[in-house]
């Protein structure tokens, strides 16, 4: 707990993105496991406790203070779990000799401990630990632990250990489950690359970069294809025989604000990887960004949401078909396996982004700047 | 305890016509110690340990510092009027002292500021009985239990070994904190060279006069920039977010001072590495003070007294608020003084 704290608190504090990969560097070489997993399940969102609730953690507060001091304090440090675990006095003889419970200890616990014994589970914690310690533990514990450190940025800081890029580590990701002992092995080169096997995990797509300063004249017309570039957000679609996954294109999983999305890719029960643009379709009309917006904002939407911001999707590309990876085959090869496989299964709500035909990059030039006034971004 | 009193000059001892670090010019000044707010110019007549006597000096220059001045070490008794009065070390900073006075078989003693953690660079604490006790009260809550100052040399350095080609730029007040820091990392085995701001170099040289060794000290204002990459260097508090840091290679920014215990206060300073030294009492050692010194009667001249005083009432001891204006905690945005 007490490595863990550390970081955390280091990671408050520092707002350079090459200082926090340093420090989550040493951190994921220095922890153990499964500590070290369990702190990178609290940077990706995926740890998260209701052990406690605020008039708990007053209430333990009260057994060892004065209620009058705790108020003054309260009000001078202005957030509870900070203030617990700063004023907190370990008993006479419990600090040093028991040591403090590490956060797989702590994790561990947790999972199964009935309500009934929290208060206990967690006074004893508050006395083997640090103040830093306490307070991580209290945001823990109440479900509302904030790590400085964003998912991207841990993976990132996992790649460089092994001299990987973050999206090697992105495809392996949604396959795995805390405390991702696999995921360490091989970084570390203990273990072989983690086998996703059957499971919908997200594959880095190639992203879409601006041809600015870029001397037209250069490229060859006939080597290029133009599509459309929709107000919406661009996502890839995971469907195997484990299940149906919305990514975002930096691999966060959406799909519990789609369950319309999901519920189309189940009944196709294709084995398919695509890449699209989502999108808010009423008819062949495309609603304004920020109607898809209200449906990002939600975890999960209402069922007015549903019936009133029906999603949809526009088909750019297929990465995987029936388990085979198409991504090295040439991209109009590809392109016949997306329309092929399109008019095969005929999903609903998928359309197939149009391929413009064009002679000159001029001709683009004018189709865009007449293309504003149509919900196309350009 | 009706001979100590205060008036608006401070808190003044009526039958040795004495004020205790007075808030304007008097003609006789006890002085418990060289911070700015404690130690003001232009008194007629200043008593103060010889190194509190040489720090004013060294900030006020020739006159300022008091027009006649006597020297008083730790625990020499004097008569001044009808008082018997002596210092005793008060462990804050070089010199620091408590103004023990006896009147009339009472005894009452005026500790300035004051802390009990051990303090490589002046003499330590010394608890005198009393029937009244002054204190101060900076850090006057219950959630101001301080980290030993060991554990957080141990992270600064931690992080500079962790980041070898930044250089970690540490705040901290020119008189006490700097040279107490400089001692902790010679303690902790870090004999680099220091790069000083030039606001502070004078008093450390003045405490090296003074028989507290402090390594070599190098004037960060001088230096070539290259030069301090990956090392250490202290600055006044006013300048670690200023324009001359930025002037460093690639710079943490450290700051070391009792408030980084509390995130929101260490937030907003924008520091990236808060380290929690204080040259203040905290909660348990003031209220440990308290009691040790066996007094009925405790005085808080200032800091957050309401927690203190409340505290003084269940131990069954009479507190009072005397709410000094014009006293400060030195950790916070005062101006520097004048280093001369």
């Amino acid at each position: 707990m007490i490595e863990f704290a550390t970081l955390l608190e280091r990671l408050a504090f520092t707002p350079s993105r090459t200082m926090k990969l340093a420090l989550l560097k040493e951190y994921f070489t220095m922890a153990p496991d499964p500590d070290r997993g369990y702190a990178l399940a609290a940077m990706a969102g995926s740890l998260s406790f209701a052990a406690a609730k605020p008039a708990m953690l007053r209430a333990l507060a009260m057994e060892r203070i004065d209620p009058e001091l705790f108020a003054l304090s309260y009000d001078y440090v202005g957030d509870l779990a900070e203030t617990v675990a700063l004023i907190w006095r370990p008993e006479a003889g419990q600090s040093g000799d028991v040591p403090a419970p590490s956060l797989s200890e702590v994790v561990h616990t947790l999972e199964r401990l009935p309500k009934a014994e929290v208060p206990d589970v967690i006074r004893g914690w508050l006395d083997t630990c640090d103040a830093s310690s306490r307070y991580a533990l209290l945001k823990l514990i109440t479900g509302s632990l904030r790590v400085g450190a964003s998912a991207r940025l841990a993976k990132t800081a996992l790649a460089n250990i092994a001299s990987l890029s973050p999206d090697d580590i992105e495809e392996v990701w949604h396959g795995l489950e805390p405390p991702y002992e696999a995921l360490f092995a091989w970084i570390e080169g203990k273990a072989p690359k983690p086998d996703a096997k059957d499971a919908p995990v997200f594959c880095p797509p190639m992203l879409a970069q601006p041809l600015e300063n870029i001397d037209l004249t250069a490229l060859n017309p006939t080597d290029w294809r133009a599509e459309w570039k929709w107000d919406g957000i661009r996502v890839q679609l995971v469907s195997t025989a484990q299940g149906e996954r919305v990514y975002t294109r930096t691999a966060e999983d959406i799909g519990k604000a789609f369950p319309d999305i999901l519920a189309i890719m189940q009944d196709l029960g294709s084995n398919v990887v695509l890449d699209g643009e989502l999108l808010i379709v009423h008819g062949t009309t495309v609603a304004p960004f920020a109607d898809l917006q209200q449906r990002l904002n939600r975890k999960a939407p209402t069922a007015s949401m549903l019936r009133d911001m029906p999603a949809g999707i526009r088909l750019y590309d297929i990465l995987f078909e029936d388990g085979e990876d198409l991504r090295s085959l040439p991209f109009d090869t590809r392109r016949q396996r997306l329309e092929s496989w399109h008019a095969r299964l005929n999903p609903s709500r998928m359309i197939l982004s149009e391929l413009i035909p064009f002679t000159h990059f001029g001709d683009l030039a004018k189709l865009r700047d007449a293309a504003r006034s149509e919900g196309i971004e350009g | 305890m009706d001979w100590l009193e205060l008036k608006p000059e401070g808190l003044f001892c009526a039958p040795g016509a004495f004020y205790i670090d007075p808030l304007q010019p008097v003609a006789h000044a006890v002085i418990t110690h060289g911070h700015s707010d404690h130690a003001r110019p232009n008194h007629a007549h200043v008593t103060a340990t010889p190194e509190t006597l040489a720090i004013m000096h060294l900030r006020m220059g020739e006159g300022r510092a008091g027009h006649t001045r006597r020297p008083l070490h730790y625990g020499q008794v004097i008569s001044v009027g009808d008082v018997q009065l002596w210092l005793a070390p008060a462990g804050h900073v070089l010199g620091s002292a408590q103004v023990v006075m006896e009147y009339r078989g009472q005894r009452a003693v005026v500790s300035g500021d004051y802390k009990r953690t051990p303090d490589p660079t002046c003499a330590p604490f010394e608890v005198v009985p009393c029937d009244l006790f002054v204190t101060e009260a900076t850090f006057g809550l219950p959630v101001f239990r301080l980290p030993n100052p060991a554990h957080e040399i141990g992270k600064l350095l931690h992080d500079v070994r962790l980041f070898p080609d930044r250089t970690h730029v540490v705040g901290c007040y020119a008189l006490g904190k700097c040279q107490r820091l400089i001692a902790l990392l010679r303690n902790a085995g870090y004999h680099d060279p220091l790069w000083l701001h030039g606001a502070l170099l004078p008093m450390c040289r003045l405490y090296e006069s003074l028989g507290i060794p402090l390594g070599e000290l190098r004037s960060a204002t001088v230096a070539q920039k290259a030069e301090m990459r990956g090392g250490i260097v202290l600055a006044p508090p006013s300048a670690i977010a200023d324009r001359w840091a930025r002037r460093l290679p690639d710079p943490v920014v450290c700051l070391a001072s009792g408030w980084m215990h509390v995130r929101q206060r260490a937030k907003a300073r924008g520091v990236e590495l808060p380290l929690v030294i204080s040259d203040h009492a905290d909660w348990d050692a003031l209220l440990g003070t308290c009691r040790a010194t066996g007094a009925q009667e405790i005085w808080v001249t200032h800091g957050r007294e309401d927690a203190l005083i409340y505290a003084m009432g269940k131990m069954q001891l009479h507190g009072r608020a005397l709410r000094l204006i014009g006293y400060e905690d030195e950790d916070e945005d005062v101006p520097e003084g004048d280093p001369a």
